[in-house]
């Protein structure tokens, strides 16, 4: 029976995993969101005429690059075409854009579409009638920013109509007459859009949105330098009222709850009795625990929004040893004890994986060194700083 | 001319630059009463006897520890008064009391720890002391030449006291002292003369009660050692002569020339005997019979730090400073560079010898020897010359350290 509870709990927590989808919790939201943002201002851009010279053009920083490889091809009247149809479907865009009822859909299986006798293998497919996109995860989340914005470009233009209808790949459209000229189409104004948001310097800015590290990371590493400071004085002045710490943490993260294992070294130094006497106190702590996090901004796509609170229970060994010395004698001693300690922890989003991180917590494992007459009765505030990498 | 001025000048500022804290070791020895004060107790007993307990007074928590030397065990730490002051302590195993000397001040602790403050209330800082606790006695001097005798009982209790000043005969002042097996005070005064004090009366009338006093015609009385086992002979050190004095027949009945030679210590420990020094023979001079006898040793020694000669015991161990020059400017100069060395008396065979560690008090008993470092945590080796083991006291303070 306990272990179906267990089993129920962990499912459960995958389940609300697979559920927070859309909002930034999850694989793929924000590049999705930075994307559309990405296409939406572009798109705003074009409706108020900015840069309308640079439609359906390649620009001199993207010449050599293959996102313009569908420009290059294009005639004149295709370019006119293109020209024009950006600049008349640019409000019909933007509305379908910031519409809720363009549903996009991950998948991590491949995505085949047919084209004439062939299945040929693609990164998304547009079902028009439903106003649904499929997009592949993991390529998705491969690609570079500006191929994320080609292909949102491309998959959304099938939702809109020209001359009365939607846009297929197969299908002639406009002065692209080939036989897959609705796909050729489509890719030069994937390919234009992709250009112009890399132009646009306020709409490129939005490609630290997905630099910006992300929550949803199961696995967590932190370190962090911090102090200690016993709540009372030791017994006796061989003991540290404050001391150094180093910690190393991992959490691995089932939704927003935290399975923890962590350890410290907490250190000290110091001189007593006309700086005659030496007392240097090493302590290991070992610690499992469990947590959860909560975000105290809502929106997932800001800075702000990505940082979170963790809240953590920690049970803990502690193993400590102290040496007190003076010109003509050392003596040490060792002792061992359990504890338990909860911590708070804010953490904020730097890029590439990193986190900034700063930490609070309450330490309580009293122990006591028979040799030298110490004892620490009480516990210990804490605080620290550090770095974590999520992955 | 005034260029020799000059030089004459700058070298005797160098000379008195350069003068050394201690040329021998008899300077803090002299003009006692009883032996210099220590702040670790004796190993052994007044009649040679190995004590198993020691008191050591340690500064730095300003306790007197009593130790344990074959467990090497803390039995007791007790707290003194005026931690601040310099301490000296005494110790009587039999009664399991303690003595603390300090300025101005005498408290003793009974078997049970009780203690008796101000006991004797003299003006300087204790000196020396002459300690017979087989009597029951004690003689305090102070380095304002103040004199404090206190009877104590076999419990550690102190029964009464008296404090005297240096004039006792009311025309000379002390010049040395001790207290016999008898339990008189025998005191050589600034006249020459030898006056012996009845304690007891002396306590009682709460004056000094003299009861002999004879010439000697010496000169210069600097040092006196009743003879061991014997209630009538003391050995004398004057003006380069030591002399064995008979208190029945108040005649000089022993004597022998301290003129060519360098006296490096003077010593009451066990048997009285000083150590002289000329070239590389050191020579140990000391009573045998009715007569100043005298054996030699060549050994390279600048200085002895302490001397322990028992007759009984046939034993004979000598503290020596290896380092023969002038020792910069350091008051405790007698705790660097030692070798401990042992013969066998009757013969000079050599038992041990091997070099002791730096900045430590030292006491030492026939096949014992306790070195006390000023270590803050407590530091103290006990040396078993029987057994040939070391054995650290360490950390002894640490209970007592705030």
């Amino acid at each position: 029976m306990k272990l179906q509870l267990v089993i129920y709990f962990v499912f459960m927590l995958f389940a609300h995993a697979s559920t927070f989808v859309g909002n930034g919790g999850s694989q793929g939201d924000i590049e999705l969101a930075a994307s559309k943002k990405q296409l939406v201002e572009t798109f705003q851009a074009i409706i108020e005429n900015k840069q309308s010279d640079y439609l359906c053009k390649c620009t001199e920083d993207y010449e050599n690059r293959d996102v313009c490889l569908p420009l290059k091809k294009l005639n004149s009247d295709q370019q006119k075409y293109c020209q024009k149809q950006l600049t008349e479907k640019a409000p019909e865009m933007l509305k379908l854009l910031q519409s809720e009822d363009v549903k996009i859909q991950w998948t991590h299986e491949p995505i085949e579409v047919r084209t004439g006798n062939e299945l040929r293998a693609v990164d998304a497919v547009t079902n028009p009638t439903q106003k649904q996109i499929t997009l592949n995860l993991p390529r998705f989340l491969d690609m570079s920013t500006s191929d994320r914005v080609f292909l949102l470009s491309h998959e959304y233009f099938h939702l809109t109509k020209i001359e009365g209808k939607q846009v297929a790949d197969d299908e002639t459209v406009g002065p692209f007459q080939e036989s897959d000229g609705g796909r050729q189409f489509l890719n030069a104004i994937g390919s234009s859009i992709s250009v112009l948001e890399g132009y646009l310097p306020d709409v490129s800015s939005h490609r630290a949105m997905i630099a910006r590290s992300r929550s949803w990371k199961r696995f967590w590493f932190d370190g962090n330098f911090g102090g200690s400071s016993a709540v009372t004085d030791p017994s006796s002045s061989f003991g540290q009222k404050d001391a150094h710490d180093a910690q190393l943490s991992f959490h691995f993260y089932l939704g927003d709850f935290a399975l923890s294992a962590r350890i410290k070294n907490e250190y000290n130094d110091k001189k007593i009795l006309d700086n005659s006497v030496s007392i240097s106190e090493n302590v290991m702590l070992y610690g499992i625990g469990a947590g959860y996090r909560f975000f105290p901004f809502k929106d997932p796509l800001t800075f702000w929004g990505q940082s979170h609170i963790l809240v953590q229970a920690f049970l803990d060994q502690i193993e400590s040893h102290i040496s007190v010395s003076d010109d003509f004698v050392s003596i040490s001693d060792r002792t061992r004890t359990t504890g338990s300690s909860v911590y708070g922890t804010y953490y904020i989003p730097f890029f590439w994986g990193f986190w900034w991180h700063a930490t609070v917590g309450y330490e309580y494992h009293p122990y006591k060194y028979s040799n030298v007459n110490l004892k620490y009765k009480d516990g210990r505030t804490v605080a620290g700083i550090g770095v974590s990498y999520a992955f | 001319m005034r260029f020799s001025y000059l030089f004459f000048i700058l070298f005797a500022a160098l000379i008195s630059a350069c003068t050394p804290e201690m040329k021998d070791g008899t300077s803090t020895d002299q003009n006692n009463i009883g032996e210099k004060l220590q702040d670790v107790s004796s190993l052994t007993t007044e009649d040679g006897q190995s004590q198993s307990q020691v008191a050591i007074y340690d500064q730095t928590v300003a306790r007197i520890h009593q130790f344990d030397l074959h467990s090497l065990t803390l039995i007791r730490s007790l707290p003194v008064d005026n931690p601040s002051a310099d301490h000296y302590v005494l110790y009587h195993q039999a009664g399991n009391y303690v003595v603390d000397l300090s300025m101005q001040n005498l408290t003793l602790y009974d078997y049970q720890g009780m203690a008796e403050h101000s006991l004797l209330n003299f003006a300087g800082k204790p000196k020396s002391a002459a300690f017979k606790p087989n009597l029951g006695l004690l003689v305090v001097y102070d380095d304002l030449n103040s004199v404090g005798i206190l009877k104590i009982n076999q419990f550690g209790r102190a029964e009464k006291s008296w404090v005297g000043g240096t004039l006792v005969t009311g025309t000379a002042s002390i010049a040395a002292g001790d207290i016999n097996e008898a339990g008189q005070l025998i005191l050589a005064m600034s006249d020459n003369s030898i006056t012996v004090v009845d304690l007891d009366q002396t306590m009682s009338s709460r004056k000094w009660i003299v009861t002999e006093t004879f010439p000697t015609n010496l000169s210069k009385i600097t040092w006196l050692a009743p003879v061991r086992g014997s209630t009538d002979l003391i050995l004398v050190v004057s003006d380069q002569t030591l002399s064995l004095l008979s208190l029945s027949s108040q005649t000089i009945v022993s004597s022998f020339s301290l003129s060519s030679y360098k006296q490096l210590a003077y010593s009451k420990s066990i048997d009285p005997h000083i150590i002289l020094k000329r070239n590389n023979e050191v020579v140990v001079a000391y009573v045998s019979g009715n007569s100043i006898t005298t054996r030699s040793v060549y050994q390279h020694t600048g200085y002895v730090a302490k001397s322990r000669l028992d007759l009984i015991q046939d034993s004979w161990i000598m503290v020596g400073i290896n380092n023969e020059s002038w020792i910069w400017g350091k008051s405790d100069a007698e705790k660097y560079n030692r070798t401990v060395k042992s013969w066998r008396f009757s013969d000079l065979l050599a038992q041990y010898s091997f070099n002791l560690r730096d900045n430590s008090v030292l006491e030492i008993a026939d096949k014992s020897l306790l070195s006390l470092f000023p270590s803050k945590l407590g530091y103290a080796v006990y040396y078993n010359m029987s057994s040939g083991t070391t054995q650290e006291l360490k950390g002894f303070n640490i209970p007592y350290i705030p």
